[in-house]
């Protein structure tokens, strides 16, 4: 048994013309069991910043409350919103805290800065770091995420676009993974105009 | 002799393949252990020439990763025998295919189920078909499902520990009227009027024993079928793709129902499915 | 025919310093002593007909097994030994299964033949018959009536030497030689599958020494796939005949 396969999971991130995307599956399981459709790996962090926390579902939301504190605490001493590689390195220092004996989520965070400039990057369970200028995925399907994304990403898509480039690979990437999908949920954050909208899967 | 025919070279994974080894080989097979009885010829395995075999046949199983995510279900009632399965192949979590065929039709009047090694499975079905039909040929009339189910059975047992994979429901109707009974690797044969098969037969099972009534009409029974599965493919990961319903009569089956889960999920809930996981913070 | 006796005439192995293979040309001969077995092959099909000597009155006609099924698209007409030609008879349909799992299509006809007469080759003194093989060569020879997914309608003949034959229309047994040139006169590659049926019977009928009736004859067609006729079948044909 592998504990980051214990829950399922699958999250992509893709980056756009002045916009970001980030979604995730919605199943939670206990490996083979599917428990509950509605279960959200991404996490809000302010407007323009989301995390995505694929892997064990306990360690997920224990590291997602851990982020809203350390978040909010910047915000009092400084009195602004995180940056988004800003947070990314807090991300990957918490992790490496726990170095033996770590968190078993890989996070994926999707943001823009202050002048719309978009921002990816993903993590492994020790918070070794891996920006990317297109796309990142997460999750117990990442072959087949790589797969639709290589194949489907274009640079420069505007919002509406971006999303649906990121909903085609997510639906697709997560039929040939029996531990994720069962719907799915896109955050699309543009400078002015963000959205979120919930994807009719598969339900098997 | 069967052994010295072919074999496999496989150093990498055991490192012994001297002398010795070879006459373990020859020993573990006894001259001709497989099977000699029928006259169709069954095939005569060459075994790999390894020292310990129960440690390569895990070796060899871990390497195939043997289909193990299935649905099937069957059925006895008052107008006949309803097979129901999915259509999943999996491979570890990963999903190999979507539409796999899981129902063998054996002849006109009998059905196999596959769960379990794919391979296995459609192969020793096959040459179950085949068995059957030198049966039909000799006797100048159908066989039996009983008789069918102990052919599999019998050939299940005579490989028995060498690592087969098969859980299948024999189903048919013959004079003595309908029958299902239940086949596995391990030579194991029942008879019975309501099985499931698989990593999601406990779901199936579920629904099935609250639905199920002897005297359903057909389309109830179908319907009962299907949602068994349904169910199955909703709960466990490894069952999915489409529903296939078969109805067993008198003059033989029929298929009645193909259906996508994508359908049927928005079929039954239109407007979602209750299942929801709140954290409490 | 074989005037006189000698050594060269018991080996089955051994061939004579003439070039024979005397048990091989016996066996031929033993078909000679067999009823009568006609095949025609037309375009829509292949009709077989036998005669069944029926010795005793309390015999059973049904019992008498001179057309056998060997798989859908497959059946055969047997003379000479009926015990031989059960034997090659089960050959065949174990043949037919395995092609079918292998390949999971029909066995072709002449494929099916070929494998009838390797078996039929396997014969002499030290002859393994754990593999089939027998001691003596087979005493029978059988119309091979089948249909082939890709070539259509086929009608073989094979004899005891393993030698097969491609045939429009063959009669073998005991009246070969008159059926055969009835079927001469008479066959014409265009003929409809009906008009063969009664032709196969009228030269049947005609070379028969007791009187044809539905018990003492047996017909079969393929087309495409192999059915024996019931007895008021059988009937029906010869009454026409008779009209």
């Amino acid at each position: 048994m592998s504990i980051s396969t214990y829950n399922g999971a699958a999250i992509i991130a893709m980056s756009g013309k002045d916009c970001v995307a980030i979604g995730c599956d919605l199943r939670l399981g206990i490996q083979n069991q599917t428990l509950a459709t509605d279960f959200k790996k991404v996490y809000k962090i302010h407007d323009r910043l989301y995390l995505g926390l694929a892997g064990l579902a306990t360690d997920a939301l224990t590291l997602n409350q851990r982020f809203q504190f350390k978040h909010n605490m910047y915000k009092l001493r400084e009195e602004r919103n995180m940056n988004p590689a800003t947070f990314a390195h807090m991300v990957s220092k918490t992790l490496y805290e726990k170095r033996f004996g770590p968190y078993f989520v890989e996070p994926v965070i999707a943001g823009i800065d202050d002048d719309g400039t978009p921002y990816i990057t993903g993590m492994d369970s020790l918070g070794a770091m891996e920006t990317s200028k297109d796309f990142m995925v997460a999750g117990t399907a990442p072959n087949s995420l790589w797969g639709v994304c290589e194949s489907f990403y274009r640079p420069n898509l505007g919002p509406e676009e971006l999303f649906e480039t990121i909903s085609q690979c997510l639906l697709s990437g997560v039929d040939r993974d029996a531990l994720s999908g069962w719907g799915a949920v896109v955050y699309v954050i543009a400078k002015d105009k963000s959205f979120v909208k919930t994807l009719k899967g598969r339900m098997d | 002799m069967a052994v010295s025919s072919w074999r496999m070279d496989v150093p990498g994974l055991d490192g012994k393949c001297g002398q010795a080894s070879r006459a373990a080989a020859d020993l573990a097979l006894g001259q001709d252990a497989l099977l000699t009885n029928a006259e169709v010829t069954q095939a005569n395995f060459p075994l790999p020439a390894v020292q310990n075999l129960d440690h390569f046949g895990k070796k060899v199983e871990d390497l195939v990763k043997p289909d193990h995510g299935t649905t099937t279900l069957g059925f006895i009632f008052k107008n006949g025998v309803i097979i129901a399965v999915d259509s999943r192949a999996s491979q570890g979590s990963y999903v190999s295919s979507q539409t796999v065929k899981k129902v063998i039709e054996i002849n006109p009047y009998l059905l196999g189920t596959m769960a379990g090694g794919a391979a296995d499975c459609a192969f020793w079905q096959r040459n179950l078909g085949m068995q059957c039909r030198m049966f039909e040929l000799k006797n100048k009339k159908r066989i039996t499902v009983c008789a069918a189910s102990k052919m599999l059975a019998n050939t299940m047992y005579s490989y028995k520990g060498m690592g087969l994979s098969m859980g299948s429901m024999v189903a048919g109707w013959d004079p003595s009227g309908p029958a299902i009974y239940y086949v596995d690797s391990d030579g194991q044969r029942t008879k019975g009027t309501i099985f499931s098969v698989g990593s999601g037969s406990l779901y199936a099972y579920g629904v099935l024993d609250q639905g199920y009534k002897w005297d359903m009409d057909i389309e109830t029974a179908v319907e009962l079928g299907q949602r068994a599965i349904y169910h199955a493919q909703f709960r466990d990961a490894v069952s999915g793709g489409t529903c296939s319903v078969y109805h067993i009569t008198q003059s033989g089956w029929v298929k009645l129902r193909g259906n996508n889960h994508y359908d049927l999920h928005y079929q039954y809930y239109p407007d979602g499915h209750a299942t929801s996981a709140n954290s409490v913070i | 025919m074989f005037m006189t006796r000698n050594e060269y005439d018991r080996g089955v192995n051994c061939f004579s310093p003439e070039g024979r293979i005397f048990q091989v040309e016996y066996a031929i001969e033993a078909i000679k002593l067999g009823t009568t077995a006609i095949g025609i092959r037309t375009s829509e099909g292949v009709v077989l007909a036998v005669e069944k000597r029926l010795t005793s009155t309390l015999l059973i006609p049904s019992s008498v097994e001179k057309i056998m099924e060997i798989d859908d698209h497959l059946g055969c007409a047997t003379s000479g030994l009926t015990s031989d030609a059960r034997t090659l008879v089960e050959h065949a349909r174990v043949e037919c299964q395995n092609h079918r799992f292998t390949y999971n299509e029909a066995f072709p006809v002449e494929s099916c033949t070929q494998s009838i007469c390797d078996l039929s080759l396997k014969f002499g003194e030290d002859g393994d018959e754990d593999a089939g093989g027998m001691s003596r060569p087979f005493g029978v020879a059988l119309l091979m009536a089948g249909w082939d997914t890709v070539e259509g309608p086929r009608l073989y003949h094979t004899d005891p030497s393993g030698t097969y034959i491609k045939c429009e229309a063959k009669a073998i047994g005991s009246a070969a030689e008159v059926a055969q040139s009835t079927l001469k006169e008479k066959y014409k590659p265009d003929m409809t599958f009906k008009e063969a049926e009664k032709l196969a019977v009228e030269t049947l009928k005609q070379v028969m020494e007791e009187k044809i009736t539905s018990t003492n004859v047996d017909i079969a067609s393929v087309k495409p796939t192999f059915r024996l006729y019931p007895v008021e079948e059988v009937e029906e044909i010869i009454k026409e005949l008779t009209s």
